[in-house]
């Protein structure tokens, strides 16, 4: 995974595992890969995964067992609404981009309808 | 946290010509830190100074206490050129070298690095391609257990195959205490690798700042390297 | 830290690989020579012993002129060795990969002389082993045996004292000449590096003969100095000729701590590793 290197890298790694946790990739009560692991498939500091996970622990996303590693958490509103949260993320960087090419918010939801509409047709 | 290392109001000259001057730097333990510069800056001789190879200098130097020379170099592992054999040693004669000068060589890691970058222990050192090298030099110089690790521009004119594995041997074999400094003239390739950014400049450390601070204002490690060469290239 | 045994046990490794070679060369060229004196050499071998003339073995005259041969270029491998040793003294005193290792200056330069001299007299031991070795088969014939025992050595306490004193000054000879050429190379090393101008190959080439001058200059002075104080000190209350010898010796020890004090002060204050 590429970083932007204009945003703290701690917090990249926050993105990137919440989006795997959102995407499923990552389940209720899993155990999340070491952080030597996830150092050396992201390419960054031992340090600074280190600070990610805290973070995520210290907001309860993730928990930590003694000797074992990290967890997801297992519970399931919370994970509901960090999804919710991602997409809400989503929303308002589309919402945002649209606003850029002069659509209003009172047009977005028919433009939104008329794109599918024709995606729809189109694979038929 | 307590200092590593501790370089106080140091200055170097060399042939009348002022190479360092009254050169200041902290580093804590624990961090893996870029020293940034131009070809020329003062990196290498820096890295020397601290080393305790480059002699003559005014200023002090501490690592952990240890402020004399031999004391120094049993407390850092800094990457030498291997300029010390001749071309026809082998790896592993090299590899002997080693274990036996240095107390806190471990062969078991050596191993494990070597095999990581798979290196023959029967070649020599004439058949090797600049990033075996490379490697070769990187595997050595992890391989002692040292408290500061000086690895000086280790990415120069290697492929990117053997920068990969060096940075992933930086990540896996790197202790959590031991501080890591590596200079470079270019800093994309390690950039989210840093704790922190050291700028060598005008023959001094020009400043000292923590990646994320400088990320914080949102400018790449890059951008802010740049920065203080940009007045330069308008001239 | 690495301990001084540590490091000399290193460095003699490093520099009894020339030792070996050196040896191979010697003893192969001595082989040729041997073959050759057989090839052009007519008829049989005969070995001259006051009058009486023997035919000896073929196999025990050809050893016996191997011996020789390697007696003979005994003298060249020696003096090689003794340039190679003091350029790989050199060499290893501004090795950046030697320079690294955790030890005093101090221990360092002394390893470093210590090995260079020990590994001379380990080429000597060599070469003097395969000497007597290939001389043994002689033994065989009964007029050496006899020659041999007819000549009875009788060695006097003097005589002892006499060649342990021959002993100690060829030591600190030997020793005082690795100490200078390292005196050459470390204080033209340090002057150069201190000198405007740097490192073109012409400018560091007249510095270091301009130095190489002076040191030797200054050495001459400084061992009349040496000698002319010690030599009114006499210690040694013995007789006149024992003094002279003592007092030789004792002047060659002051000089060799003179010099090896100055090259660690040199080393340790100015001299660098060189960069790579």
């Amino acid at each position: 995974m590429e970083f932007k290197d204009n945003i703290p890298i701690y917090l990249q790694i926050e993105q990137y595992l919440y989006r795997q946790i959102a995407l499923g990739k990552l389940t209720a009560g899993e155990k999340i890969p070491s952080v030597r692991k996830l150092a050396l498939e992201l390419t960054v500091n031992v340090n600074t995964v280190q600070r990610a996970l805290q973070q995520m622990n210290s907001q309860g996303i993730l928990y930590t067992k003694r000797g074992e590693g990290n967890f997801v958490t297992e519970d399931t509103q919370l994970l509901a609404e960090t999804k919710q949260s991602l997409i809400n993320n989503e929303l308002e960087q589309f919402v945002q981009n649209m606003e850029r090419f002069g659509i209003k918010k009172v047009e977005l939801v028919s433009t939104l309808e008329n794109y599918l509409k024709d995606e729809g047709d189109q694979h038929e | 946290m307590n200092d590593l290392l501790t370089v106080k109001d140091v200055s170097y000259k060399k042939n009348q010509k002022l190479v360092l001057q009254n050169v200041n730097l902290k580093l804590n333990s624990g961090k893996i830190v870029a020293l940034l510069g131009e070809n020329g800056a003062g990196k290498t001789t820096l890295m020397r100074i601290i080393a305790g190879v480059a002699k003559n200098y005014k200023g002090e130097i501490n690592i952990e206490g240890a402020t004399k020379e031999a004391e120094r170099k049993a407390k850092l592992s800094f990457t030498d050129g291997l300029t010390g054999f001749s071309d026809s040693t082998k790896i592993k004669e090299v590899v002997k070298f080693y274990a036996t000068i240095f107390e806190d060589f471990d062969e078991n890691e050596f191993d494990e690095l070597r095999q990581f970058m798979k290196l023959d222990p029967e070649m020599k050192l004439s058949q090797l391609s600049r990033g075996m090298r490379e490697k070769l030099i990187i595997a050595l110089t992890f391989s002692r257990k040292a408290d500061l690790y000086l690895l000086d521009e280790p990415f120069g004119g290697i492929d990117a195959m053997a920068r990969k594995k060096i940075i992933n041997s930086i990540i896996l074999w790197k202790d959590e205490k031991a501080t890591i400094l590596i200079s470079d003239h270019f800093v994309n390739e390690i950039s989210s690798l840093l704790d922190e950014v050291v700028i060598v400049k005008d023959h001094t450390v020009l400043e000292h700042k923590s990646a994320d601070d400088i990320r914080q204002t949102h400018k790449s490690i890059e951008e802010y390297y740049e920065s203080f060469y940009a007045d330069e290239d308008d001239e | 830290m690495t301990s001084f045994n540590t490091l000399f046990n290193r460095m003699f490794q490093e520099k009894s690989k020339s030792v070996y070679l050196i040896f191979l060369i010697q003893a192969f060229a001595s082989l040729c020579f041997t073959i050759i004196g057989f090839v052009s050499g007519n008829g049989t071998p005969e070995f001259v012993n006051g009058k009486d003339t023997s035919s000896v073995n073929v196999i025990v005259a050809f050893l016996a002129v191997f011996a020789v041969m390697m007696l003979i270029t005994s003298f060249i491998a020696d003096f090689v060795y003794w340039i190679i040793s003091s350029i790989k003294n050199e060499k290893i005193n501004r090795s950046q990969t030697w320079r690294l290792i955790p030890v005093t200056d101090t221990k360092f330069l002394l390893s470093n002389f210590g090995t260079a001299f020990l590994t001379y007299i380990w080429l000597g031991i060599l070469e003097a082993v395969t000497i007597i070795v290939t001389l043994l088969p002689m033994l065989s014939d009964q007029d050496v045996r006899k020659a041999i025992g007819q000549a009875s050595i009788h060695l006097s306490a003097r005589d002892w004292q006499t060649m342990l004193g021959s002993l100690l000054l060829i030591i600190f000879i030997g020793y005082a000449w690795y100490a200078i050429v390292s005196l050459l190379n470390l204080a033209s090393r340090s002057i150069i590096d201190f000198l405007p101008g740097g490192s073109s190959k012409v400018w560091t080439f007249i510095i270091r003969v301009i130095v190489i001058i002076a040191i030797i200059w200054i050495l001459g002075h400084a061992v009349t100095i040496i000698f002319s104080v010690l030599g009114k000190f006499s210690p040694f209350m013995v007789n006149s000729q024992d003094i002279n010898y003592a007092t030789t010796i004792l002047q060659f020890l002051v000089f060799d701590v003179v010099i090896t004090l100055i090259d660690i002060l040199l080393l340790n204050k100015f001299v660098e590793a060189k960069q790579n």
